[in-house]
């Protein structure tokens, strides 16, 4: 069973359970979209791909180029999501029980890609966001005063409202 | 984070402002990318699972199928005691009778070589032979009174089998054969289906 992937960050104690699901959704598009442009955590670039994994079948099923972006399937970005979130937190990562998943990111986090050891200089670690990155995502959310306390919950309200109405969208899918 | 958390006023208030961006967004083109990454994701053989929508790493194929797919052996007969010759001269033996009746059933006489589709490679589980099951996923379109709703499906005619045999069965019993062997493709996991979200979303942020 491969270890849980995720991370914890710090938000005021003065958000709202909506307010940080809000939050909370905004890091994942980060993650992503920081991810697919060939970025860690701390913004720095990934390590470039090895001639294995560039000469491999699916590398080329998939039709990738050399630009290191996390996606193959596009399984394992996607399956990252809002875990658990509490007064001043909010985590963020692969479910438990997404044993698939969580054995993809910990071999990309660690460096270890199904080795027992880690692969010098090979770590993509993706999980997790900059202060400096956090800051901006909370920027959009402003708390300082009573106007700006209203705005953010309306947009806030309205942001987690729509993510439900997507999810019922994509469970009204029909395929079989 | 349920439905029924978010109260029904607001919802409809949301929905009534993005409704023509739900409208546009989600269209026959749209579904035809979802279709797309179903049998991509295939092709790169992960499956999902029906129960929990997990995403999983479809079950490896077994040697004889490799062997059969590497065009190294043909099974052209059974003896007696359930077991299979190959035209290399080797055997497998200790089959079940369960397995043998299957075997018996899908490997009857054939000649020629072995075609895959350039999608697989022999030793790939990924449900790829001659690549016709994948290419049948079809997006149709469905008018319901004022609505349009969309479904993925397979279309069920087949041509020739990898050793270039008229196929005996369709894609749809094809699908279900699959399913019982554990090998489930059809459905999104539950990736494909944030992604989706997350994708709608974006859209629908806009109108906000």
């Amino acid at each position: 069973m491969a270890e849980q992937q995720k991370f914890t960050v710090k938000v005021s104690k003065n958000y709202s359970d909506t307010e940080r699901v809000a939050i909370g959704l905004d890091i994942i598009d980060h993650i992503i979209k920081r991810s697919k442009a060939g970025k860690d955590k701390n913004n720095k670039n990934f390590p470039g791909y090895s001639e294995g994994y560039t000469d491999s079948f699916d590398f080329k099923l998939a039709g990738k180029g050399k630009n290191v972006n996390l996606t193959l399937s596009g399984e394992m970005l996607n399956s990252i999501e809002i875990l658990e979130t509490k007064k001043g937190e909010i985590t963020i990562g692969i479910p438990k029980d997404d044993d698939f998943n969580n054995a993809k990111a910990e071999g990309n986090i660690k460096g270890t890609y199904g080795q027992s050891s880690p692969i010098r200089g090979k770590k993509r670690d993706f999980m997790g966001i900059s202060r400096k990155d956090l800051s901006s995502i909370k920027s959009d959310y402003p708390i300082n005063n009573k106007e700006n306390r209203e705005s953010t919950a309306n947009r806030a309200l309205d942001l987690v409202t729509t993510a439900a109405i997507s999810a019922e969208l994509v469970e009204g899918l029909d395929i079989g | 984070m349920a439905n029924n958390d978010i109260d029904k006023e607001i919802r409809n208030a949301v929905l009534k402002k993005v409704s023509t961006a739900i409208n546009k967004g989600f269209n026959q083109e749209y579904v035809e990318t979802i279709r797309d990454r179903i049998v991509k994701r295939t092709q790169l053989g992960i499956g999902v699972d029906p129960e929990t929508g997990a995403s999983q790493r479809l079950k490896p194929l077994a040697d004889v199928t490799k062997k059969v797919r590497k065009n190294q052996a043909r099974v052209i007969g059974i003896k007696g005691g359930g077991k299979i010759v190959y035209t290399d001269g080797t055997e497998e033996k200790g089959l079940s009778r369960k397995s043998r009746k299957t075997r018996k059933e899908s490997f009857k006489a054939f000649f020629g070589d072995v075609k895959l589709a350039k999608t697989t490679t022999p030793s790939k589980s990924n449900l790829t032979a001659t690549g016709q099951l994948l290419k049948s996923l079809t997006v149709i379109k469905i008018k319901i009174r004022n609505a349009v709703a969309f479904k993925i499906t397979v279309a069920d005619r087949r041509g020739r089998d990898m050793f270039g045999n008229p196929s005996k069965i369709g894609n749809k019993q094809l699908v279900e054969y699959l399913k019982e062997q554990g090998r489930t493709f059809l459905g999104l996991t539950k990736s494909q289906r944030n992604q989706i979200a997350k994708e709608i979303r974006q859209i629908l942020k806009k109108f906000l």
